[in-house]
């Protein structure tokens, strides 16, 4: 049974003793810490795996695999030394080879890993025993452990690299995490049982991924109790969550934000001047009403990022200006239809049918353009075609997605002309050379002065429109005690959590 | 009518006072309860100053100072209090923003920095985290001036608007790759005095209306074991003081008049009282030394119907608590959506986003980042 019919759902399941059960859009097709892209595989990859370093509740760099590093004098390598106590979900001991494997995987380009950023600081790792791992560095690193969160693979469930998206992992994945993962469910669900052999006490025996592609029906499954949790609550189904006495609110994922993506690589978008164009055709306010609260954004930031641009003015619908611009480039009106050589203006969009008010905000947007003479065709994608048609074949004129950031808003995957998660094929030179200075940067100010400027650059090429940050919170039946949620990955402080 | 609601009905006719004092017990006599039973006693409490009652109401302190009397000298409590805790935020600010600087051990030499968070720690009363900056005269012509000014407002001779002509930059470097821009590290706590001061020239008479103050004080509840047993401690209070204040609207929307279920709704009074009362318990437990707490108050006081707004029901303290609580709890950059939504009306705390904003990047300085479609 694919999907649960909306009846099924509403329907009361009882909760197992320790069970947590929590929704997602769209479960996870693999659990696979190299080619995760959404935030419902990070979250997955939160209970079965682990990085060498992890965050503590106060969000501070703490050991997890790891025990320690040292630093050299020169900060061009460090070892670090790893936990001997533990082991694999199949029983096997972690040693320094899964550290030193993992590391290769990420970098070896045939993996095609989207995560092979995370190690490129790394020159050379080599295991000196079964617990102590030396890693030497691109350039003096001040602090390596707080970049080795990255999550760590078993060598012995693989072959020889380079690691490949269909190996039988993906479906039967090995982690040292809380919780292992147990079983796909023919619901598309996931279960996640108890690791017995974990270091730390956990407090919940099991953990239930719930896939639920209609969000409508998401808050009711909570008021219903049906699930426990609840990642991101719909803005429209906030108030009877809030009034409801069985169940808390928390913030969660507050940096992130929606765009519609320009095809730069297509010629007929590749002039900035035509991209600004089709943005002041958009009523921006008008496609958020219906979404929920948020704030409208100018550039690659939220508002409360450090690096937002105040002095970015908002873009605002400009039909007399996007005329000129797109008469200057060539185009011509004629009738209620924008032309070019003679043809009437099509443009493909795609969207990912598992974002949520997606087909709201496409129908207004189709509806908005036609009436400014551009037809706009839609199509939605599973994650399949998604990563098919936007990831690998580039074939779309606009797409309309989101991103979401951890605390350190690096956007260089985004907009830097070599960053792996580029998908509109934004390159400006300036940029690059802005992003790389952030990068580099020792001084905070200097970071954030070179970040802002990127806001300003990006938001006068628009590679993308830029829409808007909704306010976004998790619910969490209040029978889940001791929670607290980590602001990206949900999950790292859940062994903590308790049922009551 | 269904036989189990007239049993219900008459069940509640019948309980003694002691009964009826458990659920709803905490606003019996309060000033929601008086305005509920009796509404024609809102309008003789707000005859005077109406406007500046009504921005009371709804949390806009500047809009009540205008107005004068009773809701003026409200507002200069409401904004002694609020500076109160953007100051200390302040101070924990450049506090983190000094030793995450000394953990990196490259402090820039000859740098401003370093005196600028001993004046601040010093500022806060914490003389002894002080002692271990520079200290003596200001190390610069412009942060000089800027002291006297300070120093005259917090002995009455300047006012708030002469402190809001200061601007937010204190002093200015010249760094490696850059200009290096200091905030004013005095400012938010000159505000405090200069409201403070005020406050107590013009004491009110009217100290209920539309405030957290109940007829039976609430205290925090005990101190968890640790941070998170804390926060669940706190939560646990939030949801039986719920539960009372639940049990009151139910029983006082059945017997009031239909003028008194108005307000009731219309004023959103109980919301309203339920979040100044969590405010006072998030400020009472910053001052415990409780960030977690706080932040549960915080967090569950809240309207998350328009969480980036200041209304009847989240105060600009409110936000200010929530800050504070994030950043206690190493969420700096959590602590900046919360400050993000005081700037546009606070312009004073333009310096104090800043300072975080640069503690997020010197946090994150030796990170890789991680995004996720």
């Amino acid at each position: 049974m694919r999907a649960l019919t909306p009846l099924l759902l509403l329907l009361p399941l009882a909760a197992q003793a320790g069970n947590l059960r929590y929704a997602e859009d769209l479960a996870p097709a693999i659990v696979h810490p190299l080619y995760g892209s959404s935030m419902a595989e990070a979250r997955a990859n939160e209970l079965a795996f682990e990085g060498l370093y992890t965050d503590d509740v106060e969000l501070a760099t703490t050991p997890a695999l790891a025990l320690s590093t040292e630093l050299a004098a020169d900060k061009l390598s460090a070892v670090v030394t790893l936990r001997s106590d533990v082991a694999w979900h199949d029983g096997q001991a972690f040693t320094a080879a899964d550290v030193v494997f993992t590391i290769k995987a990420l970098q070896d380009r045939a993996t095609a890993s989207t995560e092979s950023g995370r190690v490129a600081w790394i020159k050379e790792a080599v295991a000196l025993d079964n617990t102590h791992v030396k890693l030497t560095f691109v350039r003096p690193e001040g602090r390596p452990e707080d970049k080795l969160y990255f999550k760590i693979l078993p060598q012995h469930a693989f072959g020889a690299l380079p690691l490949k998206r269909t190996d039988a992992f993906r479906t039967h994945p090995v982690g040292t995490g809380p919780w292992a993962l147990s079983q796909f469910n023919e619901d598309n669900s996931i279960t996640f049982s108890k690791w017995k052999s974990w270091r730390n006490p956990v407090g919940i025996d099991q953990i239930t991924l719930r896939e639920v592609a209609d969000k409508n029906y998401q808050a009711k499954l909570v008021l219903y109790e049906s699930l426990e949790a609840l990642v991101r609550v719909l803005p429209r189904d906030l108030a009877i969550l809030k009034n409801n006495r069985k169940v808390d609110l928390y913030p969660y994922q507050t940096n992130s934000w929606w765009y519609l993506g320009y095809n730069n690589k297509r010629p007929a978008l590749a002039n900035p001047a035509v991209r600004r164009a089709l943005s002041e055709l958009v009523d921006v306010d008008s496609l958020l009403a219906p979404v929920g609260t948020g704030a409208r954004i100018t550039g690659p930031f939220v508002p409360s990022s450090p690096y937002y641009n105040h002095d970015v003015p908002m873009l605002a619908p400009d039909a007399d200006d996007a005329e000129t611009a797109l008469t200057a480039a060539g185009y011509a009106q004629e009738g209620d239809h924008w032309t070019q050589g003679g043809k009437p203006v099509v443009l493909k969009a795609v969207a990912h049918q598992a974002l949520e008010s997606v087909q709201e905000v496409a129908i207004n947007l189709q509806s908005q353009l036609e009436s400014a003479g551009i037809k706009l065709e839609v199509q939605f994608l599973d994650d399949a075609a998604w990563k098919q048609r936007v990831w690998h074949d580039r074939d779309y004129d606009l797409m309309l997605s989101q991103w979401t950031f951890d605390r350190n808003e690096d956007i260089s995957e985004q907009f830097h002309s070599t960053g792996t998660r580029n998908f509109v094929g934004y390159s400006n030179p300036a940029v690059d050379a802005l992003l790389d200075k952030a990068r580099d940067a020792t001084d905070p100010f200097a970071r954030k002065a070179a970040l802002r400027e990127v806001h300003k650059l990006v938001a006068a090429d628009q590679p993308m429109l830029f829409l808007w940050t909704l306010d976004s919170y998790a619910a969490m039946a209040v029978k889940v005690r001791n929670v607290v949620v980590h602001p990206f990955y949900f999950f790292t402080f859940a062994p903590q959590w308790s049922m009551k | 009518m269904p036989a189990w609601l007239v049993l219900a009905l008459l069940h509640a006719c019948s309980t003694t006072p002691e009964e009826s004092a458990s659920p709803g017990g905490l606003l019996e006599g309060s000033w929601v309860d008086q305005i509920v039973k009796d509404p024609g006693s809102l309008a003789g409490r707000i005859t005077e100053h109406r406007e500046g009652w009504t921005a009371l109401h709804r949390n806009d302190w500047r809009g009540a100072l205008a107005s004068g009397g009773d809701p003026a000298a409200r507002a200069h409590e409401e904004l002694s209090r609020f500076y109160r805790v953007l100051a200390s935020l302040d101070a924990e600010a450049w506090s983190r923003s000094g030793a995450r600087w000394q953990r990196r051990g490259d402090l820039p030499a000859g740098s401003l920095l370093p005196w600028l968070v001993g004046a601040s720690l010093l500022d806060a009363g914490r003389d002894e985290e002080a002692s271990v900056w520079p200290a003596g005269p200001p190390p610069a012509p412009e942060l000089e001036a800027r002291k006297r000014v300070h120093d005259a407002a917090r002995a009455g001779a300047e006012s708030a608007a002469r402190l809001g002509e200061l601007g937010w930059s204190a002093a200015s470097e010249a760094g490696a790759d850059g200009t290096r821009e200091f905030a004013d590290p005095w400012l938010l706590r000159s505000f405090a005095h200069v409201e403070s001061r005020a406050a107590e020239a013009q004491a009110p008479l009217e100290r209920e209306l539309f405030s957290g103050v109940l007829r039976t004080p609430i205290d925090l509840v005990a101190r968890g074991a640790d941070a998170v047993t804390d926060a669940e401690a706190c939560r646990e209070h939030v949801r039986r003081l719920d539960a009372d204040l639940d049990g009151w609207r139910t029983s006082a929307g059945l017997a009031a008049a239909v003028e008194g279920r108005q307000l009731l709704e219309e004023l959103r009074l109980v919301e309203g009282v339920r979040a100044r009362l969590l405010t006072d318990l998030g400020v009472a437990a910053l001052r415990a030394e409780r960030p977690t707490c706080a932040l549960a108050y915080g967090q569950m006081a809240l309207d998350y119907e328009s969480p980036r707004a200041t209304g009847v029901v989240n105060s600009p303290t409110l936000f200010a608590v929530v800050a504070s609580g994030q950043l206690q709890t190493g969420r700096t950059r959590e602590a900046l959506d919360a400050i993000e939504v005081l700037r546009a009306d606070w312009p004073e705390v333009a310096g104090l986003d800043e300072t975080l904003s640069t503690l997020v990047v010197l946090e994150g300085m030796d990170r890789s980042g991680d995004s996720r479609e």
